[in-house]
């Protein structure tokens, strides 16, 4: 399923640094005005105009329970592919910062530990040492899943 | 009227078109096989190609064109020497091919040239893009208005200003502003165009559901045929896909629980085999489209006297569930299904008669004339139809509460404050407006922060992910670029009812 490209968009939530395969992202976009959709859950921070096409936005932090982001100058939406029900959705993801491109080789990419880490384990596909650090690797298709109706219902 | 198999215009035009391309094919294929005659794939593509002519032209009753497309297939099928002269003499047979195609198109009603195929999306993408120069162009003319505004102050501030120096200026923002207009025209004549281009006529559509009825009889052991009416009425690309569903749904209630069997029929003094009619027509910039069955009508024991129930969820009239109805999914879904399109559905039934469906859709579904109007820092928009008036909130009602009650000009008109319904964060302003909206019959009023007045907005989906929002129809791009949501006015009114029914 992942693909055998190893490289990956590196990006910051609340000081901890996660990544994406690169493969997976289409643009990274500024922070603009998102207009909130009610009845969501706070991890659905709205949706904004991205060149005439109505884009999700997910507030990352929200969905691993750290609290809404707080908009900064650093503050940017990744805009990325994630599955849905076998169909490409296109949606963007607030991250505090985007940080660089890096190369992880599978053979420094690890399975995540049973616990220690600070977001759910089955968010990640693993963890890549980097330069003597370590890097969350998140599992987009996971994390993207689609907000249940019941949650939705007010 | 037009009984489906017997209206043939469309199949032959399509015949023509998609022949003229694989006789296109077979040339450019035989050109290519020249170049390198052991190419494994377009020796493949050409049998392919020839094949497809012959089970074309055998559909359509093109007798000698299927036999030459034959005899073609065969000698591409048994090419083992491939020279010059072996592709010349195929080449021969393209041009046989073109002769037997024209030979016969001269019965065709149109030229087939005039036609060309376009993908949806790309017509989607256009008009997208048109929406999208309609919003920079909202700009354009904002900034044109504020400078004109400014000159004009400049202007009354200070006569002593000498006259060149102000006709100068004036004149090139006067220029502007007309350039601005004409602008403003094509841009609409340019939507129009997409919009008319974006329309296909329902006969394919509707020529579909013949194999619907014919199967969904066979199943229950009852006969019925398709009549199909008005297919040349054109409608909205996207309408089609999205009545697809609900029109299935309609036609299968018909026949399990309307049309009766040919022995009952006959009793009744009825053909013994039932009727199933699909209707479309133009009326007063919308579109109807009805779906009726000659049966047994709706059920009266089951029902009650108002039809419209059979529009509430979870109703079904099945004793047991069949393999076709009475599974849950029934009328509230297709007339969800309509009402996402902004359409109405109504249904008229009488005993022994039948039944019938009526479907009520705007012209162009793509572009709305919507009224704005902002609460909690956000723009949202209400479909211009639902709009009754709007007047501003007596300053004795309550600031924070859900809902109320106002008394307009002595009819009692209930409101939902959209703030408290959103959970909106934010002070509530110490002054708030009332737009009475209604739906159905039904009138209700909407407590807002502020009015913004009615513009066209071309509707986009809130995409997948959303799936379902409640009481949101949909979104839109303001002048701004920023996205404002449409709002489902018949949903906010159920939930407010239903709130109040538990309560």
């Amino acid at each position: 399923m992942e693909q055998s490209n190893d490289q990956y968009l590196t990006f910051f939530i609340r000081g901890e640094e996660y990544a994406v395969s690169i493969l997976r992202v289409k643009e990274i976009i500024e922070y603009e005005s998102i207009t909130r959709v009610p009845t969501t859950p706070a991890h659905v921070r709205g949706v904004l105009n991205l060149r005439g096409t109505v884009l999700p936005v997910i507030d990352l932090a929200a969905k691993f329970g750290h609290g809404d982001s707080e908009a900064t100058r650093t503050t940017c939406v990744i805009v990325a592919e994630t599955k849905l029900d076998d169909a490409m959705l296109v949606v963007g993801l607030l991250a505090d910062a985007v940080s660089s491109v890096v190369d992880i080789n599978a053979d420094a990419i690890e399975a995540p530990p049973s616990f220690g880490t600070n977001i759910r384990v089955d968010f990640l596909t693993g963890m890549g040492k980097l330069d003597g650090r370590l890097v969350l690797i998140l599992d987009l298709d996971r994390i993207l899943s689609p907000i249940e109706l019941e949650q939705l219902a007010v | 009227m037009a009984d489906f198999d017997l209206n043939l215009d469309d199949l032959d035009a399509t015949f023509a078109m998609e022949a003229a391309d694989d006789v296109a094919a077979l040339e450019a294929g035989l050109l290519a096989l020249e170049d390198a005659p052991d190419d494994a794939e377009v020796r493949r593509e050409l049998l392919r190609r020839a094949h497809t002519l012959k089970g074309n032209a055998s559909i359509v009753g093109r007798q000698a064109l299927a036999a030459f497309a034959h005899g073609y297939e065969e000698r591409l099928e048994h090419l083992d020497v491939i020279d010059a002269s072996v592709i010349a003499s195929l080449l021969s047979g393209v041009d046989t091919f073109r002769r037997l195609l024209d030979g016969e198109e001269l019965a065709a009603p149109a030229p087939v040239n005039q036609h060309i195929r376009v993908r949806a999306e790309k017509l989607n993408r256009m008009l997208d893009l048109a929406g999208e120069i309609s919003i920079a162009r909202g700009r354009v003319s904002d900034v044109i208005l504020s400078a004109a505004k400014d000159l004009q102050m400049r202007r009354s501030r200070s006569f002593a200003v000498s006259a060149a120096q102000d006709d100068g200026s004036g004149g090139a923002l006067d220029e502007l502003i007309e350039t601005e207009r004409q602008i403003d025209q094509l841009q609409a004549e340019l939507q129009e165009l997409i919009m008319r281009a974006r329309m296909v006529p329902v006969g394919p559509m509707f020529r579909q559901y013949a194999r619907t009825v014919r199967d969904t009889a066979a199943i229950h052991g009852k006969n019925a045929t398709l009549t199909t009416i008005g297919d040349d009425v054109e409608i909205d690309t996207s309408a089609v896909e999205l009545l697809r569903d609900p029109i299935t749904h309609m036609i299968r209630n018909a026949i399990d629980h309307g049309i009766e069997p040919s022995s009952e029929r006959v009793a009744n003094g009825k053909p013994p085999v039932g009727h199933i009619t699909l209707a479309a027509k133009h009326e007063a910039g919308t579109i109807i489209i009805r779906v009726s069955d000659d049966g047994r009508g709706l059920d009266r024991a089951a029902i009650g006297a108002d039809d419209a129930v059979i529009f509430e969820p979870g109703f079904t009239t099945a004793k047991e569930v069949t393999d076709l109805s009475g599974r849950g999914v029934g009328m509230d879904v297709v007339r969800r299904g309509i009402e996402a399109l902004r359409g109405t559905i109504a249904i008229e039934s009488s005993e022994g008669v039948g039944t019938t469906f009526t479907i009520r859709l705007p012209l162009t579904l793509a572009v709305i004339e919507g009224f704005g109007v902002a609460a909690g820092g956000e723009t949202w928009i209400v479909p211009m139809e639902s709009v009754v008036e709007c007047v501003e909130l007596p300053v004795d009602e309550p600031r924070d509460a859900l809902s109320g009650v106002l008394l307009l000009r002595d009819e009692i008109v209930p409101y939902v404050r959209l703030r408290s319904l959103f959970a909106i964060e934010g002070e509530t302003p110490s002054r708030e407006n009332v737009l009475v909206v209604q739906h159905d019959g039904m009138k209700g009023g909407l407590v807002i922060d502020e009015l913004h007045g009615a513009s066209q907005t071309v509707i986009k989906p809130l995409g997948d992910y959303f799936e379902n929002v409640p009481g949101i129809a949909g979104s839109s791009i303001l002048g701004s670029g920023r996205v404002a949501l449409i709002l489902d006015i018949r949903a906010i009114f159920d939930r407010m009812e239903k709130e109040n029914g538990t309560e």
